[in-house]
C-alpha cells in the first residue's frame, strides 16, 4: 500500500482499487467533456542521492509547461515518487489547480531501493480505475504514464509479467481511448539500459527513452519532453488513436 | 440551476457537402435578484440557402431579446400570449435586420426557433415553427413533438415575407399542425401518447409551474432522425435525458457519449441535431443509476 497524501485538498476524494488507494479530483467537479490523465512516477531511490531538488524541479518544470497548453483545462496530473515504496506526492489533480512553484517543494527525499515494477503497476491500475470512472460518467479519456528511473528493479513484490497483465487488461478493456506508457532511463550504463529495455518489452510498454546520466540540463530536457508528449496525447483525444510518438 | 447545449451535423448533410443548419445556445440571465436559465435551438430549412447563418442569427437575437421580454410574474394568459408574440416579432425583425447586411436575408430566415426559459419554478416554452421539447421528471419523461404537414413548418418569418408565405401555402394542402406528447417511464416504456391537431397559426407556447422537474430541454426534430436496427428514436429521447452528472458541459458529455455508443451499434442520425437543456437542482453529485 503506497503512502498516501492526506493533506486537505478540497474537491478531491480517495479512491480504492483492490491493490491501491489514490486520491483524485471529484468527477462532479469537472466541467469539460474529456480529460487526459497524466501520471509521472519518479524514482527517488538512494542512487539518486543529491538529486532531490533537481528531480523536484524537473517535475515542476514539466507541469509548468503543460499549463501553457491550450488543452490545459482537460489535463489531470498525478505525481508519485518511488523507492522501495510508492509515495503519492499528489493524486489526480486538474492542471489548473496545481501550483508548480510550491506543490513539489521538498516532496522528494531520496533513499531506499528501487521498486520499479510495483510503481509501474500502481500507475497503470490507478490510471485505469480513474479512467474507467470518468468514462462511466460520460467523459472521453486517454492517458499517458511516465516511469522515470535511473536503474533496474531490485525491490518489487510484483513481476514485469504483472505489469504486462495490468497494461493488457487496460488496453483490452477499451475504457480509455488510448494509454501510452513511456519508460525513461536516467542512465547511460549498458547493463541498466539492457535491463530497462527488457522490462519495456516484457511489460509491453510503448517506449523506452534513454536520457543518460542525471544532469540539470538533461532533466530540463526531460521536462520539455514530458510536456510535449502530454500536449500531443491531449490533442489525440477523440481521434480514436494514440498520440504521435515524439523524439526526446 | 444551470444549462448547457449541443448541436451537430447529420449524415445526410455530410454526404451532400452541406453545413450544419442546426444551432443551439444556453446560459443564464440575472435580472436583479432573479436568475433565469435559457435553452434555445434553431433548425434551418435544408432546401433554403444560408439557413445555417439564419439559425445562428435567430438564436443570438433570441438571447438578446430575452432580456427585454422577461416574464413579470403572475401573468394572465393574455399577457403570456402577448409576450410570446412580441418576443417572436422582435427576434425575427432583429435577426432579419442583421442578415440584411449579408444580402441573404430572405432564404436564411427559413429556420425554426424553440426557446425554454425558467426561473427554477416557472418554465416558459416558446416554439416558432416545428421542434421538440422534453420535460424530464424523476421517473418520467414527457416528450413533445410539434410537426407540420409535409414536414414543412410554418416559419415565423412568413409573418413578414408574404412572397415566401404564398410559396409556403402552395406546398401545404392543410393548414394544420400536430402536437404529439409521449410519456415514457423510467425504463423507457411508453406510458401514454396524446395527439392533438390544431391550426398551424395557433401560437405555440406553454407556461408550466413545477418545482419537481429535473430537466427541461428543447430540441430540433433531428432527434427523431436517429435510426438503426432495433432502434426507435424514443430510445434517443431517453438517452439524451440520462445525464450522469450536471457540472459544466453536461449536455455535451451526454450526447458525445451517446453518439460514441451509437457508432458502435451502427445507429446514425441523418438530420442535423440540436438540443439545449436546463437542469434544476444541485450541480455537484453524480447519478450512478443511469446506464
Amino acid at each position: 500500500m503506497p503512502k498516501f497524501n492526506t493533506s486537505n485538498d478540497g474537491g478531491s476524494e480517495k479512491i480504492t482499487t483492490s491493490n491501491y488507494e489514490f486520491s483524485a479530483v471529484r468527477i462532479d467537479e469537472l466541467g469539460s467533456t474529456e480529460q487526459t490523465l497524466v501520471t509521472i512516477a519518479v524514482d527517488k531511490s538512494g542512487s539518486l542521492h543529491g538529486q532531490d531538488r533537481n528531480l523536484e524541479k524537473m517535475v515542476s518544470e514539466a507541469v509548468k509547461s503543460c499549463k501553457k497548453s491550450d488543452r490545459a483545462e482537460s489535463i489531470i496530473v498525478r505525481v508519485i515518487a518511488f523507492d522501495h515504496n510508492e509515495t503519492e506526492i499528489h493524486g489526480f489533480k486538474q492542471l489548473n489547480s496545481i501550483d508548480p512553484d510550491s506543490d513539489y517543494a521538498n516532496t522528494i527525499n531520496t533513499g531506499g531501493g528501487t521498486a520499479l515494477f510495483d510503481a509501474a503497476h500502481n500507475a497503470v491500475i490507478s490510471t485505469a480505475k480513474y479512467g474507467e470512472m470518468l468514462v462511466d460518467q460520460d467523459f472521453a479519456a486517454n492517458a499517458i504514464i511516465f516511469l522515470i528511473t535511473d536503474g533496474c528493479d531490485e525491490h518489487s513484490t510484483l513481476s514485469s509479467a504483472s505489469v504486462a497483465k495490468a497494461v493488457k487488461d487496460t488496453r483490452v478493456g477499451e475504457m480509455l481511448d488510448s494509454i501510452a506508457i513511456v519508460l525513461v532511463g536516467m542512465t547511460d550504463g549498458q547493463y541498466a539500459t539492457s535491463r530497462l529495455n527488457e522490462f519495456k518489452n516484457e511489460a509491453e510498454l510503448d517506449e523506452y527513452i534513454e536520457m543518460g546520466d542525471v544532469t540539470t540540463q538533461k532533466l530540463a530536457k526531460l521536462a520539455g519532453y514530458v510536456s510535449r508528449s502530454v500536449s500531443s496525447t491531449s490533442q489525440a483525444l477523440g481521434t480514436g488513436g494514440p498520440s504521435t510518438s515524439l523524439s526526446f | 440551476m444551470n444549462s448547457d447545449n449541443f448541436f451537430c451535423i447529420g449524415s445526410s448533410h455530410v454526404r451532400e457537402g452541406k453545413p450544419c443548419e442546426d444551432y443551439s445556445l444556453s446560459g443564464e440571465i440575472i435580472d436583479g435578484e432573479k436568475t433565469y436559465n435559457y435553452a434555445i435551438v434553431s433548425d434551418g430549412c435544408s432546401s433554403s440557402s444560408n439557413t445555417d447563418l439564419g439559425a445562428r442569427m435567430l438564436c443570438h437575437q433570441a438571447v438578446n431579446d430575452l432580456y427585454q421580454f422577461l416574464p413579470v410574474g403572475n401573468e394572465s394568459d393574455s399577457q403570456i400570449l402577448s409576450r410570446h408574440e412580441d418576443l417572436g416579432d422582435s427576434i425575427v425583425r432583429g435577426a432579419a435586420g442583421s442578415l440584411a447586411a449579408f444580402d441573404c436575408q430572405s432564404d436564411a430566415m427559413h429556420a425554426t426557433l424553440c426557446i425554454a426559459l425558467s426561473d427554477g419554478e416557472n418554465h416558459y416554452i416558446n416554439i416558432y415553427g416545428d421542434g421538440c421539447f422534453i420535460i424530464a421528471e424523476e421517473d418520467k419523461i414527457h416528450f413533445y413533438e410539434i410537426e407540420y404537414e409535409g414536414n414543412a413548418p410554418h416559419y415565423y418569418w412568413y409573418h413578414y415575407k408574404f412572397d415566401d408565405y404564398d410559396k409556403y401555402l402552395d406546398l401545404v394542402s392543410e393548414r394544420k399542425r400536430t402536437i404529439t406528447r409521449t410519456t415514457l417511464g423510467s425504463l423507457g416504456e411508453i406510458l401514454e401518447v396524446d395527439i392533438c391537431e390544431e391550426d398551424f397559426l395557433t401560437p405555440n407556447y406553454l407556461h408550466v409551474i413545477n418545482k419537481d422537474i429535473k430537466t427541461l430541454s428543447v430540441a430540433s426534430d433531428g432527434i427523431t432522425s436517429f435510426e438503426g436496427e432495433c432502434h426507435h428514436y424514443l430510445k434517443t429521447v431517453k438517452e439524451v435525458c440520462a445525464h450522469k452528472n450536471f457540472a459544466g458541459d453536461f449536455v455535451k458529455r451526454r450526447i458525445l457519449s451517446m453518439l460514441k455508443k451509437n457508432k458502435k451499434q451502427s445507429i446514425d442520425h441523418y438530420d442535423d441535431f440540436s438540443i439545449a437543456t436546463i437542469h434544476f437542482g444541485e450541480i455537484n453529485g453524480t447519478d450512478d443509476s443511469k446506464d
